[in-house]
């Protein structure tokens, strides 16, 4: 294998990565207004996002990056291409980023009932727009023979484009749900189940017409298995949520996600970015990558650094694995109730 | 400002490495939209930043031995 392939291969993984942790904390936004009845609810929804929201981010921060570095072509035809689209994701992520830190700073419901619909808007809107990118780019854009992209905002808008919106919408909003499930007590857990099942009525017949038309106009035999799997994985966590079993939930929408990301790029594979106007105007894993001296250093400072960011990223989820439940909640900018119990996040609370 | 016309001295200017495709009502948008966004988040900071000032520090943490909040809860 090539190293422009293991680089391919490596965004296609960070991009699953983003999904299935970003996928969730989305979700959760967009479930705040409904699942959350009084401002102590809403909290222990944002809490549950709260120390690992950023983190998840992240994992976007490295596909750009690495798509920057190991593909420059690609990501000066793709960025500037979808210049509005991707200012339209930037502007809510930035948004939504300042709202769970700004929603808490003043003690008004006005102020909190404002920044909580931004959060639903903030991670609404990414949610829907990252499903259309990708519907785009694996059926391909209109690029010229400079691979300059031809279309504009509303190319992007077509049917298929949005029926890959309303898939992710509805699949971040499952696996948020199913997230919720596994981290809140009480009458928010039966809530967010209740949700679950419901949001798994909207995101499985969209997740699988999506994947169909998928496979019929670009598929291959190897994603076909893929997207195979997806659908079952889907239909298990569905069927997981329905029986109260959230851990293998929320394992089901997990694989689906990463089985989606790996249909997309096995689909696109060995385009990156094809072009709609003309197969010799699309870019390649081989004409838009980087010379092979910046593969080698690149891959080299992959390899060591990867694993320490997946141990003390994991380290967090585990410190922080607890439920959460309204008692965990105390009053705002006073410590809480003193005990050995709530020094400790990981004690013996379930 | 002073390094104009290049953005790579000497190998680049700033008219070579415009992006292809990308319009120049597009860019206004942009402009607008970010300088408009940080106005706005620059405001509430400061607004915020000095209210908490006014505040003044909290009874509690003067308090030897009281539990500081978990960062956890901090939302």
């Amino acid at each position: 294998m090539d190293l422009a392939t293991f680089w391919f291969i490596l965004i296609a993984v960070l991009w699953s990565g983003y999904f299935v942790l970003e996928g969730f904390d989305f979700g959760v936004g967009i479930l705040l207004p409904f699942l959350g009845r009084d401002d102590t609810e809403r909290r222990v929804l944002v809490n549950t996002i709260g120390p690992v929201w950023d983190g998840n981010e992240v994992w976007l921060l490295t596909a750009g990056g690495a798509t920057f570095a190991a593909f420059p072509l690609w990501y000066a035809s793709m960025f500037s291409g979808f210049y509005l689209a991707l200012l339209l994701i930037l502007a809510a992520l930035i948004v939504r980023g300042v709202c769970f830190e700004f929603r808490s700073k003043v003690d008004s419901p006005r102020w909190r009932a404002s920044w909580d619909r931004a959060i639903f808007a903030g991670s609404a809107l990414p949610a829907l727009l990252w499903g259309v990118a990708f519907a785009n780019i694996v059926p391909g854009v209109p690029l010229n023979a400079h691979h300059v992209y031809t279309g504009n905002l509303l190319t992007l808008l077509n049917w298929y484009g949005l029926l890959g919106g309303l898939v992710t919408l509805s699949l971040f909003t499952l696996h948020g749900a199913i997230f919720l499930g596994l981290r809140t007590t009480g009458e928010l857990r039966q809530r967010a189940k209740k949700a679950a099942t419901r949001t798994a009525l909207a995101a499985v017949p969209l997740a699988a017409i999506f994947l169909a038309v998928t496979q019929v106009s670009h598929g291959k035999p190897a994603t076909d298995v893929t997207a195979a799997l997806a659908a079952v994985a889907l239909i298990g966590a569905a069927a997981a949520a329905l029986r109260g079993r959230e851990g293998w939930a929320f394992t089901g929408t997990a694989l689906t996600l990463v089985l989606a990301v790996a249909t997309l790029f096995g689909d696109l594979w060995p385009n990156v970015f094809p072009s709609s106007t003309s197969a010799a105007y699309s870019l390649t894993v081989n004409n838009a990558s980087s010379a092979h001296y910046t593969l080698v250093v690149m891959s080299w400072v992959a390899v060591i650094f990867t694993p320490v960011v997946l141990a003390y990223q994991g380290w967090s989820y585990w410190v922080f694995r607890q439920r959460l439940s309204r008692s965990d909640i105390g009053p705002q900018q006073t410590p809480p109730v003193t005990g050995p119990d709530t020094m400790e996040p990981v004690g013996g609370r379930s | 400002m002073g390094r104009q016309p290049w953005t790579v001295f000497g190998l680049l200017t700033t008219a070579q490495s415009v992006s292809a495709g990308v319009t120049a009502s597009s860019v206004i948008i942009s402009l607008t939209v970010f300088t408009l966004l940080y106005a706005g988040l620059a405001a509430i900071a400061g607004w915020l930043t000095v209210r908490h000032v006014k505040e003044g520090a909290p009874v509690e943490a003067e308090q030897p031995g009281a539990p500081e909040p978990l960062p956890v809860f901090q939302y």
